[in-house]
């Protein structure tokens, strides 16, 4: 069964209608309709120089480190569309921390052409071009989650059948240990994520592409917890999060839950990491008032991005106000959100990304009001002179959108 | 606002109501919710109805600020913000939830906001992958990987329950 009839079936119970008349108060709606249009006329611009102002001041001292500006911040960025082959729609799905190897995907459309393929590209060149051999018939193809320094690139198939696989000189093949999922390699080559049947999945650690996964040790029994692998730092350290909250293995065998910092006024609900950069792991603490009688876990709550230092176990805000900005590869929510002008966190500041320029004149605004599109910003490197990820426009038919994958380069 | 632009929009509003519930209904699987929501959809639009009332497709616009007013909401936590100044007395719902959505709908709050909408949408709303990126402003890559990445999480509360009893 593939993911969509898994899809259907599971959720058809929840069809329906809702009970009851609706108690909705059109009369209402129209007063404060009429008072928020005036409010608008009266603060007009104000309000977004505010939140820009109140984003560019920087993070929040939490525990025992001053709030101090990246080392690094470049003064300009150009913006330029990697090369694609014979595709029409790319989107890029990871790189490595120095912004060499960028791997991406042919973008998945609806009655386009399946499986999808794979892209490797080494300093702006595209240098590999794949699909794997052997899928079940009807997948849509393997999506690679990560890539290291040597170009080897990690990741899996999203069909509800997972297996892990690596990409190395140029040749892809399935990791050992059977069913699974390759989430992230560090430059060492240690690959991190999960192996099992479904249901059954662990997480796991090969210590080379030819080695044989080994489990991660856990302080609850591994088929009642629910776990995701998110990445693994240069020194070993693999981070994810067992039932919600975040979690650590360290090189020298320590493992446990992550401690989260207390926040003035709120229950804090729990941290859930996302990328890691230059020592520090960056997520979205979880947050909800003191009473809330929903279960302390993520990703109940308010959701704000904080980071943590992995040597000194140092407790930063980054903002309180993920929307302005996006957290390089990861959000909040899942993935960034499309920005007409991405902005980017390095470290605790913003940067600005130029847009890229479309290659051909296109219609001046998106169909219905909705989202013109833009660019979701997957990846910076550790320092910060690239960037990569993918600009999407949804102006014009539907049939006409493109996914380019872009590389931002900073000075 | 003129007497003509309010007619178009209570129009609109009267006849769109009962759409704008159901999928309200299905994407946090709650009648006060659902009402909230509409609350706070339908108060947005009146606000901006003089301009939103000249595109072409004033549904996919006021879709996608429902959708936006539910994770808005997910990350707020719906249950401690009421829009209501006092919430109107409510008869119970004719019969209670059975144990099987109950275990689905609490397995689907427990996954993130924007993963939820997804599946809601693709599975209950039956909108296709290029709709619902649309809805969520990301693409159908992003569609597809979301709903792997929800049903897998699913997979993990609930256990293998399609094909099989609850």
């Amino acid at each position: 069964m593939n993911d969509d009839e898994y899809g259907s079936q599971l959720l058809s119970p929840l069809r329906g209608e809702p009970a009851g008349p609706p108690a909705v108060d059109v009369v209402r709606a129209m007063r404060e309709g009429r008072r928020m249009r005036r409010r608008r006329w009266w603060t007009g611009g104000s309000a977004l120089a505010a939140l820009l102002a109140a984003g560019l001041t920087g993070g929040l001292l939490v525990a025992n480190r001053e709030p101090e500006p990246s080392p690094i911040r470049p003064a300009a960025c150009t913006a330029a569309a990697l090369p694609i082959g014979k595709h029409r729609d790319v989107e890029v799905t990871g790189a490595d921390p120095s912004g060499a190897w960028i791997v991406g995907t042919s973008a998945y459309k609806e009655g386009g052409p399946t499986p999808t393929s794979i892209l490797v590209w080494h300093n702006g060149e595209l240098v590999t071009d794949l699909k794997p051999a052997g899928l079940r018939k009807g997948s849509d193809g393997v999506r690679m989650a990560d890539v290291n320094a040597s170009g080897v690139a990690v990741g899996g198939n999203t069909d509800g059948y997972p297996d892990p696989y690596v990409i190395e000189g140029g040749k892809i093949r399935k990791l050992a240990g059977g069913p699974g999922e390759a989430d992230a390699i560090n430059d060492a080559g240690v690959i991190v994520g999960k192996a099992g049947p479904p249901n059954q999945e662990r997480p796991v650690r090969w210590a080379s592409p030819d080695a044989d996964p080994v489990p991660l040790p856990l302080q609850d029994d591994p088929l009642s917890v629910r776990s995701t692998v998110t990445g693994i730092t240069p020194d070993g350290t693999v981070f994810g999060t067992i039932n919600w909250k975040a979690y650590l293995w360290r090189p020298d065998g320590t493992h446990g839950y992550l401690e989260t910092p207390a926040v003035e006024g709120r229950r804090v609900n729990g941290f859930t990491p996302m990328v890691q950069r230059e020592g520090w792991l960056y997520g979205a603490l979880h947050t909800a008032a003191p009473g809330s009688k929903t279960p302390p876990l993520p990703p109940n709550g308010r959701a704000e991005v904080y980071r943590y230092e992995l040597t000194t176990g140092a407790w930063q805000k980054v903002t309180d106000d993920w929307k302005q900005a996006q957290l390089a590869g990861a959000g909040p929510e899942g993935e960034n959100p499309l920005q007409a002008e991405p902005k980017i966190y390095v470290g605790q500041s913003v940067l600005d990304l130029p847009p890229l320029a479309p290659p051909a004149p296109l219609p001046a605004s998106a169909p219905a009001g909705l989202s013109p599109g833009g660019s979701r910003v997957d990846f910076l490197s550790d320092d910060a002179r690239v960037a990569a990820g993918t600009a999407t426009d949804f102006r014009g038919k539907l049939s006409d959108r493109r996914s380019v994958p872009v590389i931002w380069r900073c000075r | 606002m003129n007497d003509e632009s309010d007619a178009g929009y209570l129009e609109y509003v009267s006849g769109r109501t009962p759409a704008l519930r159901r999928m309200a209904f299905l994407l946090g699987g709650d009648e006060h919710q659902a009402d909230d929501l509409v609350q706070e959809t339908i108060t947005k639009l009146y606000a901006k109805w003089p301009r939103v009332s000249k595109v072409e497709n004033v549904d996919a616009y006021v879709h996608t600020m429902l959708v936006r007013a539910f994770l808005d909401e997910k990350r707020r936590g719906w249950w401690k913000v009421s829009l209501r100044d006092a919430p109107p007395e409510r008869p119970a719902p004719a019969e209670p939830p059975s144990e099987e959505k109950a275990i689905l709908r609490a397995a689907l709050n427990r996954i993130p906001a924007r993963q939820q909408a997804v599946l809601v949408l693709r599975f209950l709303c039956d909108r296709s992958v290029a709709e619902v990126a649309q809805l969520l402003g990301c693409s159908e890559g992003t569609v597809k990987s979301q709903t792997s990445h929800g049903l897998n999480a699913l997979r993990r509360i609930l256990g293998d329950r399609v094909g099989g009893v609850l």
